[in-house]
């Protein structure tokens, strides 16, 4: 027999890339490679490349993130109503060991896109070790957030259901890329206390989307500045994680192991 | 051998418990149990309890052996073939891929695609080849014969009973624990009834359609199950 847990990544694999994985890389390899021709033939080689490096990152910072949430949800409810949870439980798969093994094949959609959005950049704008460095931050960041929120949406998934899971941690995840921002323009602009509080216990995961440095061909973030950023996402990540694990733990009964 | 040294109780929540059994209980190699029941009367619970599941209540440091539990439910993804989720589980598919021609499951339809007969097949040979990979002292099968035509019925109770060969992938050392309401029952050892909050052992009955007949032969009122 394979590791005990291979058999759950597997099954889990098996859900998560059914054909839409498929179609969204090829998707994302279309509109990267032809996106530049929609835009004028006066515009200069460094606008194409723009061009490319943004597509390139919306697939790896919305397009596959949606995806990878659908099917993480659909796979921590898939545990709980399909009984795989209480099946891999009985053969001593403990319950940390279910949930990270489950989440898996839903991160490795994630770093894919993520991956790539770096490669896109680098051969568009050529090689440098500044590029590598931005790239490597793109990726980090990009993992430490996503593997937070996929595992968020799976514990929302294992309790609630599919759909509902789904819901909750898109909201979760738009609201911390976007919204929160929206929120901090509207906290500057009325000086409001509430707001404020309100903001400063938000999710900031637009900290770890690097697409614009990637886009305006910026370079490496210094170390410092990347350093107070990544360790308030891996913070914002354990939190997000052990919720996720409550609530699997909850949803699938996991009382024992 | 699976051995249940003290009594147990069991349920999900201590505020609520579901069943109590009293006494020792051991699982010989080879055997089978017959576990029947009402609906809600805990079989599942105790099997789920006794494979590590749930934590028992009280006297669960007395269960000593491995085990291997089938739910009533069990979905795989239905993009699976056969073929594919046996190599999906398994180092050495065939053995587990053999036994699944032999109860006549097409091999290259998805899982998703199978008739729930079928789909019910496919988990019954996951569970006994697991059961078997593992060295099972326990294999317990939650109403294993639901939606199995006839012949597949008398096939499994003869392997399961030992009155017939089974496919190499099932596993002769591991006791098995049957649960099921009605149907063709393997030859068995013992009945256990779980009925009123109780876990009653019975000693083997001739015939088992049902587990209205198998209560009655316990001597329980049916007057008990009903309320």
């Amino acid at each position: 027999m394979k590791n005990t847990a291979w058999p759950l990544f597997w099954l889990s694999w098996s859900r998560a890339v059914d054909g839409s994985f498929e179609v969204l890389l090829i998707a994302a390899t279309a509109i990267v490679t032809y996106a530049p021709w929609a835009l004028s033939e006066a515009l200069d080689p460094t606008s194409w490349a723009m061009s490319r490096v943004q597509a390139a990152c919306i697939f790896a910072w919305v397009a596959a993130p949606t995806l990878a949430i659908g099917k993480a949800a659909t796979i921590g409810s898939v545990e709980r109503e399909g009984g795989l949870g209480s099946f891999f439980s009985g053969m001593g798969v403990p319950c940390r060991t279910r949930f990270l093994w489950a989440a898996l094949p839903s991160l490795i959609i994630s770093a894919v896109f993520l991956v790539g959005a770096a490669l896109v950049y680098e051969s568009s704008f050529g090689w440098t070790v500044g590029r590598t460095l931005l790239s490597l931050q793109f990726i980090a960041a990009g993992v430490v957030v996503q593997l937070a929120i996929i595992l968020l949406a799976m514990g929302a998934g294992a309790a609630f259901s599919a759909s509902g899971g789904t819901v909750m941690t898109l909201l979760v995840w738009f609201y911390g890329l976007y919204g929160v921002q929206l929120l901090g323009l509207m906290q500057a602009g009325a000086n409001s206390w509430a707001l404020g509080s309100v903001w400063v216990f938000s999710p900031q995961l637009w900290l770890g989307d690097l697409t614009r440095r990637m886009v305006f061909d910026w370079g490496g973030m210094p170390w410092s500045q990347f350093a107070g950023i990544f360790s308030y996402l891996v913070l914002w990540g354990a939190i997000a994680s052990l919720g996720g694990y409550a609530l699997y733990r909850k949803g699938t009964g996991a009382f024992y192991r | 051998m699976l051995v249940v040294r003290k009594s147990l109780i069991m349920g999900r929540s201590p505020a609520t418990p579901v069943i109590e059994s009293s006494g020792a209980i051991d699982f010989p190699e080879g055997g089978v149990t017959l576990l029947v029941g009402n609906n809600g009367g805990g079989k599942s619970t105790f099997l789920q309890t006794i494979c590590g599941i749930l934590p028992a209540l009280e006297g669960g440091d007395g269960i000593d052996g491995a085990a291997v539990y089938l739910p009533e439910e069990l979905n795989f993804p239905p993009t699976l073939k056969g073929r594919q989720l046996m190599s999906a589980l398994f180092r050495s598919p065939d053995s587990a891929t053999e036994a699944l021609l032999l109860l006549g499951v097409p091999l290259d339809t998805a899982f998703g695609k199978l008739s729930k007969g079928n789909r019910q097949k496919v988990r019954i040979v996951v569970t006994e080849a697991f059961g078997a990979l593992k060295r099972a002292d326990l294999i317990c099968h939650d109403e294993p014969m639901s939606g199995l035509d006839l012949i597949t019925r008398k096939l499994l109770a003869g392997i399961w009973g030992g009155t017939r060969e089974g496919p190499i992938v099932f596993s002769k050392r591991a006791h098995r624990i049957i649960a099921m309401h009605a149907g063709v029952p393997p030859r068995h050892q013992r009945v256990l009834v779980a009925v009123g909050g109780k876990l009653r052992v019975i000693p083997p009955i001739a015939i088992c359609d049902s587990w209205m007949e198998a209560t009655v032969s316990s001597g329980v009122d049916p007057k008990e199950m009903i309320s």
